[in-house]
C-alpha cells in the first residue's frame, strides 16, 4: 500500500523518487536494516557458531589419525616424501577467509544495538563474536604462522592489507589474547545461553577453556621453538612472553576449575560415545541427533573397509597406559590378549580390547574382533565407536554420538601443564589435575605425584619423547607425565596429539615411528605366530597368504606399505611406510595461487614457491 | 477501480450527448490532375488517425459526422487536403493534388510518428500483414527472418515456447564444454537481455498479442531509434500497435483456420528397429570400447537397467534363425525379450491438428470509436499417449472519446489466457524432469515390448517414460492468464501543433505452474513387481507467480508550423514503470490417489513452501528533436535521463543522449538531373549511448536470509542469518553505445527500393567478475562493470514492386529480399586462467575450438604408427585403431592433447569454426491477379557451424552412450567403417565407400575425455539452411459478387509452413532440424546437463492450413 502511495505521489509530484527507489528484497535482509535487536544478535551469533562449530569429522578424524600414535592406509600427502609444494598447497582460498570476514561484519555493524539492549548483552555478543574470530585466526596462525589480522569488512580497494605482507605472529597473537580476554570478561557466565543441555552457545566457561588451550599452545610453542618458524627468526618479544601465555592459560583454566559448574564424567566412554554430552564434563560441544536427522560417519569411517583410511592405534600408543596401580608397563611385547589386563581403564574405553562388545541390529550385546580389512596395526580404535553401530558394519551417515569439543578433562590437562612449565607445579595441583584425572577417568588408585616415594619413573616414557628426536630437551618427570597424560586422555580430539607434538617442537616423531619404518603395532608371540590365537570370539592367524584378510594378519616383504613381523616370524607387526619430516613443516606452505594474487604475501621459511 | 467506473461513465455521457447531433457527409475523392476516382483514400475526423473511414473501389465514402467537424483526406502520394463539414451535412468532394514527396508514409517510433522522410534512425516497420495467414502460437514464429537485424532464436516448437528475440548480434551467454572435459558449464557476460517489447506502449510479451490484432510492427534497431526508451532499450525496441477503428462504418471481420501439423523431422523413420540389428550394433559399439586385436573384450550383462546374459547376441541370433515369433522368454526366472519396438513410434503421433478463430468489431459513431476482437487458438498434442494440450485466448477492447476538439480519452484493454497440459516424466525430484527423448535413448530398446503378457509394464516401459504418459498421471499444467489496461488522455490544445497525452497503464499476469508424478511400476518376472517410481517418491509441485507493472507516461508533441523548408518535431516527456513479482511454492512427496494428484491427498510428512519476489522501479524522462531543413538535411537529437531502483543511490541515475544527421541527396537542387529515374536518396549517421539496467534489482544491496542451523541446538535446529553477500564497490549502468551509417534509395518511380547500415556497438561497463582479489577478502570476487562486447554488422534489404496488366486485370507482384550478419567479440574481459572456453579478450562469440583432422587410419599399424593421444584410452585400449580418426598435431609436439585448455597451452586445439548464425537472410515473393494470390517466403541461414553436444544421441547414436537405444540409418552400412579384423593389423574393409562414421565405439563422444567429445573438424557440421518458411495461395472472392451476400470481404487461403528445407548437414544427420539444434527442452533442464542432448526438443512443426476471411 505505501509503494501505491508513492507511486502516486510520483505520478503527480513527479518527485519522491528517492521514496520510490527504496526497495527492499522481501525474502531476505537488507543488511543496514539488521543487528538491531537482541534476536537479531543472537540469529547473527547462531550463524557463527553454526559455521565454526568443528564437525563430526573435525572432531574426531582430525590430524591425530595422522600422527605416532595412529597408523593408516594412505598418508596425508604432507608426509609423503617429497609430495607436497606450494604449487599444490591449499587452505589459503577466499572460502577458508570468509567466516572471518563474517565476524568482522557483525562486529563493524552491531553498533545498531546500541541502547535497544543492555550494555551487559552487547558486550556477551561482542564476547561471542571476538571468541570466534580469536578461534579462527588462532586456526589459521596454527597451519601458517604468520597471517593477517581481520579486525574489520575488507572493502577491495583496501589495498595495504589486501596486498601487503602477512603480519608477524606474535602480533597476531597478542590481537588473539586480547580478544579472548574480552570473551572471558564478556560473555555471560549466567541467564539464557549458559551452560544449557545441548552445550553448544559460548559463555563465560566456554570462553576460558579455549583461552586456557590456545595460551598454552602459543606459550609452550614459544618456549620450545626457539625461532618464529614463519621467517626463521627469532621471537622479537614484542608482545606476551611465552611464560606470560602460560601463566594466562593457568590463569583462564584456574578460573573454570575455582567455578566448581564441571567436573569429570565417570564414565570415560560415555563421553564420546552418548548421544546426549554428558553435562558435567563438557563444556563446549556438537551434538548429533536421531530424530533430527543430524547424523554424521564417524564409527563407520573408524570400522568399515569401504570408507575408512584404517586408522589404527600403535602399540607406543598402548604403551602410554599405565598399569591400574599407577606403574607403567615394563614392556610391549605382551600378546594383545594379555597386555589390557589392569590397565588404566581409558585404555579398554579407546582401544578395542578383549571381551570389549558392541551391539546387534536387535540390541544384544555381541562380541566385537578386529577385522584385518580395517586395521594396519591388529588394534582397532573405538573411542568415538557407538556400540550400536560398530557390529553391524553401518553404513554412513548412522553415528549420532554427540561430540565434545572443549571439556574438563582438557582443562585440567592445560592447568597442570602450565603449571609445570612454569614451575609452579606442586603435589595438591597435581592431585587436582592429573591425579583426579586418573582417578575418575582411569581408575587408577595411586597416581604418585612424580618425586614422591611411591613415583616409579617410566624409562621408555622418557626415551620416546627425549631420544632419537630431532630437537631433544631436557624434561621433568612431571612434564613427561603431563605428555603421557595428554595422550591416554585426549587422543583423537580434535587435532590434540596433532598440535602436542607441533609446540612441543617433536613434529618429527611422525617420521621417526618404529625404528623409521613404519607404525608399530600389536605384539604376537612366537606361539601365537605359529598357531594362532583367539580374539573376542575370532580366530586369528599369521602368514603370507591371505586366507582371509578379516582375521589373517597378512605378512608381506614389501618395504613400503607391506606388513612385516619385528622378529621375523614373530613380533611386532610392523606397517612399513615411509613418512618424512621437516622442521619446515611445522608450517604450511603458502599456495603459490595466493602470491600470484599477492606478490609481497612472503613464503614461510624453508618452503620454495617452485 | 473506481477511477476505472468514473471514466467509463464520463466517456459514456460524453458519447451520448454526441450521438444525438451527428449529419451524414458523403463525396467522392479524386485526383486533380487525373481526374480518377481514388480508392482506399483514408477521410479522417479532425485528422485524427482512428477515427474515419476510407473510399471505396469506386472512390466514395460516407460518413456520420458532428456538424461543423473537419475532414481530412489522407491517400499515399498526395497532399493531405481538409475541409470543414457543412451545418447539415451533404456532398463533401476531395480533389487531390499530388504530393511531391511520395515516400511519405508515416512510421510508428517511439511515442509518436514521424515522416519516412524525417527518419533518421534505422528503424523497420513490418505490417501486420505479414503476421496473416499464419497459424501460429506466437507471433515470434512469423516473424522470423522477416526483419533485417531481428534475430529471433527458436528453441524448438513447443507452443509456450517463442523463441528468443535479439536486436543486431544474439545472445552474450552460452553454454561450452567446461575446462575438464565434457560436462557444460553456462558462461555469461554482463546481465545480458533482449529486445524491449512494448506493446501499445506497455511492455508486455509478444506471445500474448493476438496476430489478428496487430496494426504494425516497428523494430527500432539503433540508438538514434531507440534511445528514448533509455535504460531499458539497450537491446533495440519492439513497438507492437494495435488496430483501431479506422471508419464509422462497422466492421466485422472474421478469421479462422484449421491446421494440419506434422513433424518436420520424423524421428521414427531415421532409426533401426530391428531387434537384432540393435543388438548387434549395440555389441559392435560394446566391444569396440574394449576389444584389442589380442583381447576378445567385454560383453554387457545389461543394458542399463536392463540385465542380459552375455551370450544375449547369440541366442538372439538363434531365435531369429529358428523363426520364432515370441517376443520374449524366460531367462531364469525373469524375461528375456526378442522385440523389435519403435519407441519413438509408440510415443509421437504423425499429424496433429490446430485450430484459430478469431472475431473482431471495429467501428466508431460520432466522438466515439470502439473496437473488439477475441481470439481462440488452440494445438492438439503431438503425443500418441499421454494428454497434451495447448489452449490459448485474446480479447482486446478499444475505446476512443473525443469529449471536444482537444481532449480524447482512450482505453485499451486486453486479456490473454493460455494453458497447456503436457505428460511428463521424472524418476526422483532430485533428478529432475527429463526429456522424454533422452529417456527413450536411455530405456526405449526396441528388443523391450512396453507390456508384458499379463498387462504389467516393462522395465523398457517404465524407464523410458512410456508407462507414465501412458497412465497420464503424471503431467506438467501451465495456466497463465495477463490483464492489461491502459487509459489515456490526450489534450490537443493548438491542433495539429501541440498536443499531450497522458496514459497510466496496469498489467498483471498470474501463472500457475503445477507439476506431479505418479508412482510407476515394473515386473522383470512374472509376480514380481518393481517400483520404478515409488509411491515414496512421487510428488507434486505448484508455483504461483504473480507479476504487477504499473506504467505512466506523460508525452508532449510539438509540431510547429514553419513554412516549407523547416520542419520540426519535438517530442518530450516522463515515464514510470513499477514492478512487482511474487512467487509462492508448494511441494509434497507421496501421491496416494495417482488420479487425484491433491496436496490433501498425500501421506508424504513434509511440506515444502517456498516464497520470493522481487520490485522495482524506473523513472526516466526524456525527449527527442527533429528537424528537416530544406526538406534534405535532417538534424535529430534524443536523450533519456533514467532513474532505476535497481542501482545505490550515488549512482541511480544515468543520461543517454543520441544524435543523428540525414541528408536527403536526392533533394539538392544539383541531383535535378537524376529525378526521372531517382526518387530518393538519403544518407543517415547517428552515434549514441544507451544503458542497460536488466540488472537483478538488489545488486548493490548487502542482503542477508535467514535458514535453520545445521548444528542442533539444544535439540532443536535454530535460526541463524547466513552470510551477507557481497557488494560491488561500485555498480552502475552497463553501457551499449552505437554507431550506425545507413543509406536508403528508391529509383524507378519506386519500384526498387534498397536499404542498407552498417553498425558498431560497444557494449561496456558489462557487470562481471573483477580481477582476482586476494584471499584474505573473505569472499568471492565482488563483481563489478568490468567487460566490454564489441559488436559490428551489417544489414541489407532489396525490393522490386511492380504491376502490369495481364489478361486484362492488374498483376502485381512484389520481390523482398533482405540479408544481414553481425559479429561480437569479446574486448575486455578479466579471465585468469585464460581459459578457452570461457570469455577472455580476443573472443569471437560462438567460436569452436577442436582438433585438425587428416581421414581416418585405415590400418593398426598406420594409427599405431601416428602420434600418441590421450582420448583412445579404455583399458586396455590405449591408442588409436583401424577407423578412428588422424587428429593433426597442431602445435608440434609430436603428441595430441588438449594441453590445459588455455590461450597459453591449448594443445592442438584450434578454432575450428563459428556456432553464431551468420548471414542471415529472408525472401518475400508476392503475386497478385484477379483475386487469387501466392506469395512464398524463405528464410536461412549463409553460415553456421554446429558441433553436436556429448548428450546428442541423434547424432551420435551408440557413440555416445553404452546401450544407447537409437541405431542411426545414418550410421548403417557402408556409412560406418567396417572393420576386417582377420589379422591382428585390422584394415578398414570399406575404404573405398569412404565410411563417415568412424570405428564403432561407445562413449567416445559422450566420456570426458572421449576422442569425439572434443569438437573435431570431422564432425562439425556446416549447419547453414534455406527454408520455405510459408507459402500462400489465396483466393479473394469479387467484391460485387459477395456485396450481394452483404460481405465486404470473403477470402479462401491455404497456407504451408516450413514446407521444405535444405541444410548441408542433412548429408550426415537427418535427425535435426537445422533452426532448432540447440539444447534440449528447456523446459525441463537447467541448460547445464550434458543428458539434455542437443535436439531433444520438442519438434518443429509442417503446418498445413485452410482458412478463410470474411468481413462486413
Amino acid at each position: 500500500m505505501k509503494k501505491i502511495l508513492y507511486i502516486c505521489a510520483a505520478v503527480l509530484g513527479l518527485s519522491s523518487c528517492e521514496k520510490f527507489f527504496e526497495r527492499e528484497p522481501e525474502d531476505k535482509f537488507a543488511a543496514n536494516m539488521f543487528f538491531k535487536t537482541e534476536t537479531d544478535l543472537q540469529s547473527y551469533t547462531n550463524g557463527l557458531i553454526d559455521s565454526a562449530i568443528p564437525d563430526a569429522d573435525d572432531i574426531a578424524l582430525g590430524s591425530d589419525t595422522y600422527t605416532d600414535f595412529c597408523g593408516t592406509k594412505d598418508s596425508k600427502q604432507f608426509f609423503q616424501p617429497d609430495r607436497y609444494t606450494a604449487a599444490i598447497a591449499s587452505g589459503w582460498s577466499y572460502s577458508n577467509w570468509s567466516f572471518l570476514r563474517k565476524v568482522a561484519y557483525m562486529l563493524s555493524n552491531m553498533s545498531n544495538a546500541k541502547g535497544n539492549v543492555s550494555e551487559a548483552k552487547y558486550n556477551h555478543y561482542e564476547g561471542v563474536a571476538r571468541y570466534f574470530r580469536a578461534m579462527s585466526t588462532f586456526n589459521k596462525v596454527k597451519k601458517f604462522g604468520d597471517v593477517y589480522w581481520i579486525d574489520h569488512v575488507i572493502s577491495p580497494s583496501d589495498s595495504s592489507l589486501l596486498y601487503g605482507p602477512r603480519q608477524d605472529r606474535e602480533f597476531i597473537m597478542h590481537k588473539v589474547v586480547e580478544d579472548l580476554a574480552f570473551a572471558c570478561e564478556n560473555c555471560l557466565s549466567d541467564g539464557i545461553g549458559v551452560n544449557t543441555e545441548g552445550r553448544i552457545y559460548i559463555n563465560k566457561y566456554v570462553a576460558l577453556a579455549l583461552a586456557s588451550r590456545i595460551c598454552l599452545y602459543e606459550g609452550t610453542y614459544r618456549k620450545y621453538h626457539s625461532v618464529n618458524p614463519s621467517t626463521g627468526k627469532p621471537w622479537n618479544g614484542e608482545f606476551e612472553s611465552a611464560d606470560e601465555l602460560l601463566a594466562l592459560a593457568m590463569k583462564y583454566s584456574g578460573e573454570i576449575m575455582e567455578s566448581g559448574k564441571f567436573s569429570l564424567h565417570k564414565n570415560f566412554r560415555e563421553l564420546f560415545t552418548s548421544a546426549k554430552l554428558p553435562t558435567d564434563e563438557v563444556i563446549w560441544g556438537r551434538t548429533y541427533s536421531e530424530d533430527l536427522g543430524i547424523k554424521h560417519s564417524v564409527t563407520y569411517k573408524y570400522c568399515s573397509t569401504t570408507s575408512s583410511q584404517l586408522y589404527s592405534p600403535t602399540k607406543d600408543y598402548v604403551m602410554m597406559f599405565l598399569r591400574s596401580d599407577g606403574k607403567p608397563v615394563e614392556s610391549g611385547a605382551v600378546s594383545m590378549t594379555e597386555e589390557f589386563k589392569s590397565r588404566d581403564k581409558r585404555l579398554a574405553a579407546t582401544v578395542l580390547g578383549p571381551g570389549q562388545k558392541m551391539k546387534d541390529q536387535k540390541g544384544n550385546d555381541i562380541d566385537f574382533a578386529p577385522d584385518f580389512t580395517w586395521t594396519v596395526s591388529g588394534y582397532v580404535w573405538i573411542k568415538w565407536v557407538m556400540a550400536e553401530y560398530a557390529a553391524m558394519n553401518s553404513s554412513a551417515n548412522t553415528s549420532v554420538n554427540s561430540m565434545p569439543v572443549l571439556r574438563y578433562g582438557e582443562v585440567l590437562l592445560n592447568h597442570a601443564e602450565a603449571a609445570a612449565e612454569l614451575g609452579k607445579m606442586t603435589e595438591s595441583v597435581w592431585n587436582s589435575t592429573i591425579g583426579e584425572l586418573r582417578k575418575v577417568h582411569g581408575g587408577i588408585t595411586n597416581s604418585a605425584y612424580p618425586g614422591s616415594a611411591d613415583y616409579v619413573a617410566d624409562q621408555w616414557l622418557r626415551k620416546y619423547y627425549t631420544e632419537d628426536v630431532l630437537h631433544p630437551a631436557s624434561l621433568s618427570d612431571i612434564q613427561l607425565e603431563i605428555r603421557r597424560e595428554r595422550a591416554v586422555e585426549m587422543m583423537l580430539e580434535q587435532d590434540s596429539r596433532y598440535d602436542d607434538l607441533m609446540r612441543w617442537n617433536l613434529g618429527d616423531l611422525i617420521e621417526r615411528r618404529y625404528a623409521h619404518k613404519g607404525w608399530r603395532g600389536v605384539y604376537v608371540t612366537k606361539e601365537e605366530a605359529e598357531n594362532g590365537f583367539d580374539f573376542n570370539g575370532k580366530h586369528f592367524t599369521v602368514s603370507t597368504t591371505k586366507a582371509s584378510s578379516e582375521t589373517n594378519y597378512k605378512i608381506t616383504s614389501s618395504d613400503d606399505r607391506g606388513v612385516t613381523l619385528s622378529e621375523g616370524k614373530y613380533g611386532y607387526i610392523i606397517y612399513n611406510y615411509r613418512l618424512q619430516w621437516d622442521d619446515k613443516m611445522y608450517l604450511l606452505p603458502i599456495p603459490v595461487s595466493a602470491a600470484n594474487v599477492n606478490p609481497k604475501i612472503g613464503q614461510n621459511e624453508g618452503w620454495q614457491w617452485l | 477501480m473506481k477511477k476505472f467506473l468514473l471514466t467509463l461513465a464520463c466517456m459514456l455521457s460524453v458519447c451520448l450527448a454526441a450521438l444525438a447531433q451527428n449529419v451524414l457527409v458523403k463525396g467522392v475523392v479524386t485526383d486533380a490532375v487525373t481526374k480518377e476516382t481514388i480508392p482506399g483514400a483514408a477521410i479522417l475526423v479532425n485528422g485524427a488517425a482512428d477515427n474515419g473511414t476510407v473510399t471505396d473501389h469506386e472512390g466514395k465514402y460516407e460518413i456520420t459526422v458532428a456538424p461543423g467537424a473537419r475532414l481530412v483526406c489522407q491517400q499515399l502520394g498526395y497532399a493531405n487536403l481538409e475541409k470543414k463539414v457543412p451545418e447539415k451535412g451533404g456532398v463533401l468532394n476531395f480533389a487531390l493534388e499530388e504530393d511531391s514527396q511520395l515516400l511519405d508514409g508515416t512510421v510508428v517510433v517511439g511515442y509518436g510518428t514521424l515522416k519516412k522522410s524525417q527518419l533518421v534512425g534505422s528503424v523497420e516497420n513490418v505490417s501486420g500483414e505479414v503476421l496473416e495467414d499464419r497459424s501460429n502460437s506466437n507471433i515470434t514464429r512469423s516473424l522470423q527472418g522477416q526483419v533485417p537485424g531481428l534475430n529471433i532464436i527458436q528453441v524448438d516448437g513447443k507452443p509456450t515456447h517463442g523463441g528468443s528475440v535479439y536486436i543486431r548480434g544474439g545472445a552474450t551467454s552460452y553454454v561450452s564444454k567446461s575446462a575438464s572435459g565434457g560436462a557444460k558449464t553456462s558462461y555469461s557476460i554482463g546481465q545480458g537481455g533482449s529486445a524491449l517489447v512494448l506493446i501499445d506502449g506497455v511492455e508486455g510479451e509478444l506471445s500474448s498479442v493476438n496476430p489478428d490484432d496487430v496494426e504494425s510492427i516497428s523494430v527500432l534497431k539503433d540508438a538514434s531509434s531507440s534511445v528514448i526508451y533509455g535504460a531499458r532499450a539497450a537491446y533495440g525496441v519492439i513497438l507492437v500497435t494495435t488496430k483501431s477503428s479506422k471508419g464509422d462504418k462497422i466492421s466485422v471481420t472474421y478469421n479462422g483456420s484449421v491446421s494440419i501439423n506434422s513433424r518436420t523431422i520424423k524421428w521414427e523413420d531415421n532409426v533401426i528397429c530391428d531387434g537384432l540389428t540393435y543388438v548387434e550394433t549395440m555389441y559392435d559399439h560394446w566391444l569396440g570400447n574394449s576389444a584389442t586385436p589380442t583381447a576378445e573384450g567385454k560383453r554387457p550383462t545389461k543394458m542399463n537397467i536392463y540385465a542380459i546374459p552375455s551370450d544375449y547376441l547369440e541366442r538372439y541370433r538363434e531365435h531369429v534363425a529358428s523363426g520364432a515369433t515370441n517376443t520374449y522368454e524366460m531367462n531364469g526366472k525373469s524375461y528375456l525379450y526378442y522385440g523389435d519396438y519403435n519407441y519413438l513410434k509408440m510415443f509421437y503421433k504423425r499429424h496433429n491438428a490446430s485450430q484459430t478463430h478469431s472475431l473482431s468489431i471495429n467501428g466508431s459513431s460520432g466522438k466515439v470509436s470502439y473496437g473488439l476482437s477475441g481470439r481462440y487458438y488452440m494445438q492438439d498434442g503431438i503425443y500418441k499417449i499421454g494428454n497434451e494440450d495447448y489452449n490459448a485466448y485474446n480479447l482486446r477492447s478499444k475505446i476512443s472519446v473525443k469529449a471536444n476538439d482537444w481532449l480524447t480519452f482512450d482505453n485499451n484493454t486486453s486479456i490473454y489466457r493460455m494453458n497447456y497440459d503436457q505428460p511428463i516424466f521424472s524418476k526422483k525430484l532430485s533428478s529432475g524432469v527429463g526429456s522424454q527423448l533422452f529417456q527413450i535413448a536411455m530405456m526405449g530398446f526396441p528388443v523391450l515390448p512396453p507390456t508384458n503378457e499379463d498387462g504389467t509394464y516393462t522395465v523398457g516401459a517404465a524407464a523410458s517414460g512410456y508407462a507414465a504418459f501412458k497412465d497420464g498421471n503424471s503431467a506438467q499444467i501451465d495456466n497463465k492468464l495477463t490483464v492489461t489496461t491502459s487509459t489515456g488522455v490526450t489534450v490537443e490544445p493548438f491542433k495539429d501543433v501541440f498536443k499531450v497525452r497522458g496514459d497510466f497503464a496496469y498489467k498483471t499476469t498470474r501463472r500457475t505452474l503445477e507439476r506431479y508424478i505418479a508412482p510407476v511400476q515394473y515386473s522383470t518376472a512374472p509376480e514380481s513387481m518393481t517400483n520404478y517410481v515409488s509411491q515414496a517418491d512421487s510428488y507434486k509441485r505448484r508455483y504461483d507467480y504473480s507479476t504487477e507493472q504499473v506504467t505512466a507516461n506523460v508525452v508532449a508533441t510539438l509540431t510547429p508550423k514553419l513554412g516549407n523548408n523547416h520542419n520540426l518535431n519535438v517530442v518530450a516527456g516522463w515515464n514510470l514503470e513499477n514492478y512487482n513479482y511474487h512467487r509462492m511454492g508448494i511441494l509434497r512427496q507421496g501421491i496416494l490417489y495417482p488420479s487425484k494428484p491433491n496436496f490433501e491427498l498425500m501421506d508424504g510428512s513434509e511440506v515444502t513452501l517456498t516464497q520470493d519476489g522481487s520490485s522495482y522501479g524506473l523513472v526516466g524522462f526524456f525527449g527527442r528533436a527533429n528537424y528537416t531543413l530544406l526538406n534534405r538535411y535532417i538534424f535529430e537529437v534524443s536523450a533519456r535521463y533514467d532513474g532505476s531502483s535497481k542501482f545505490p543511490v550515488s549512482q541511480q541515475w544515468g543520461l543517454f543522449p543520441s544524435a543523428s544527421l540525414g541528408w536527403r541527396i536526392s533533394q539538392e537542387p544539383w541531383m535535378k538531373a537524376t529525378r526521372g529515374w531517382l526518387d530518393n536518396l538519403k544518407i543517415r549517421a547517428n552515434a549514441g549511448s544507451l544503458g542497460n539496467g536488466t540488472i537483478s534489482p538488489y545488486s548493490f544491496l548487502t542482503t542477508m536470509s535467514i535458514n535453520k542451523t545445521s548444528s542442533v541446538f539444544d535439540g532443536a535446529l535454530e535460526n541463524k542469518v547466513g552470510n551477507p553477500n557481497v557488494i560491488p564497490d561500485n555498480l552502475t549502468w552497463e553501457k551499449v553505445t552505437t554507431y550506425d551509417v545507413g543509406l536508403d534509395m528508391d529509383v524507378l518511380k519506386s519500384r526498387l527500393s534498397l536499404s542498407a547500415d552498417y553498425y558498431v556497438r560497444n557494449t561496456t561497463d558489462l557487470y562481471i567478475a573483477g580481477p582476482e582479489i586476494p584471499a584474505i577478502f573473505g569472499a568471492s570476487t565482488p563483481k563489478g562493470n568490468y567487460g566490454a562486447l564489441q559488436t559490428k554488422g551489417w544489414e541489407l534489404t532489396l525490393a522490386w514492386k511492380d504491376s502490369f496488366n495481364m489478361a486484362g486485370k492488374d498483376f502485381r507482384y512484389n520481390v523482398k529480399a533482405s540479408m544481414w550478419d553481425s559479429r561480437t567479440w569479446v574486448t575486455k574481459y578479466y579471465n585468469q586462467s585464460g581459459g578457452i572456453y570461457n570469455y577472455y579478450e580476443g573472443k569471437e562469440l560462438g567460436e569452436i575450438w577442436g582438433f585438425r583432422t587428416d581421414g581416418i587410419f585405415m590400418s593398426n599399424s598406420e594409427a599405431a604408427s601416428w602420434y600418441k593421444d590421450e582420448f583412445h584410452n579404455f583399458v586396455p585400449v590405449t591408442g588409436p585403431y583401424a577407423g578412428d580418426l588422424r587428429f593433426l598435431d597442431r602445435n608440434g609436439d609430436k603428441v595430441i592433447n588438449t594441453g590445459s585448455w588455455t590461450l597459453d597451452d591449448h594443445g592442438d586445439l584450434e578454432r575450428i569454426g563459428n556456432e553464431a548464425p551468420r548471414y542471415q537472410f529472408g525472401l518475400n515473393l508476392d503475386f497478385k491477379w484477379n483475386g487469387i494470390g501466392l506469395s512464398a517466403f524463405f528464410q536461412g541461414v549463409g553460415k553456421r557451424d554446429w558441433y553436436p553436444g556429448r548428450g546428442s544421441d541423434f547424432f551420435w547414436g551408440g557413440y555416445s552412450r553404452a546401450y544407447c537405444a537409437y541405431v542411426l540409418k545414418d550410421q548403417a552400412g557402408d556409412n560406418h567403417v567396417m572393420l576386417d579384423k582377420s589379422t591382428t593389423d585390422w584394415k578398414v574393409a570399406n575404404a573405398d565407400k569412404n565410411p563417415y562414421w568412424t570405428r564403432r565405439t561407445y562413449g567416445v563422444a559422450n566420456n570426458n575425455t572421449g576422442a569425439l567429445t572434443f569438437p573435431n573438424d570431422h564432425f562439425l557440421q556446416n549447419a547453414a539452411y534455406v527454408r520455405l518458411k510459408t507459402l500462400t495461395v489465396d483466393y479473394s472472392f469479387p467484391e460485387k459478387f459477395i456485396k450481394k451476400i452483404g460481405l465486404k470481404q470473403l477470402r479462401l487461403y491455404v497456407t504451408g509452413e516450413n514446407l521444405f528445407t535444405w541444410s548441408p548437414m542433412f548429408r550426415h544427420t537427418s535427425m535435426f532440424d537445422p533452426e532448432v539444434i540447440g539444447n534440449g527442452d528447456s523446459d525441463f533442464h537447467d541448460g547445464t546437463s550434458e543428458n539434455m542432448g542437443d535436439g531433444y526438443s520438442y519438434p518443429m512443426l509442417r503446418t498445413f492450413t485452410f482458412g478463410i476471411n470474411i468481413s462486413l
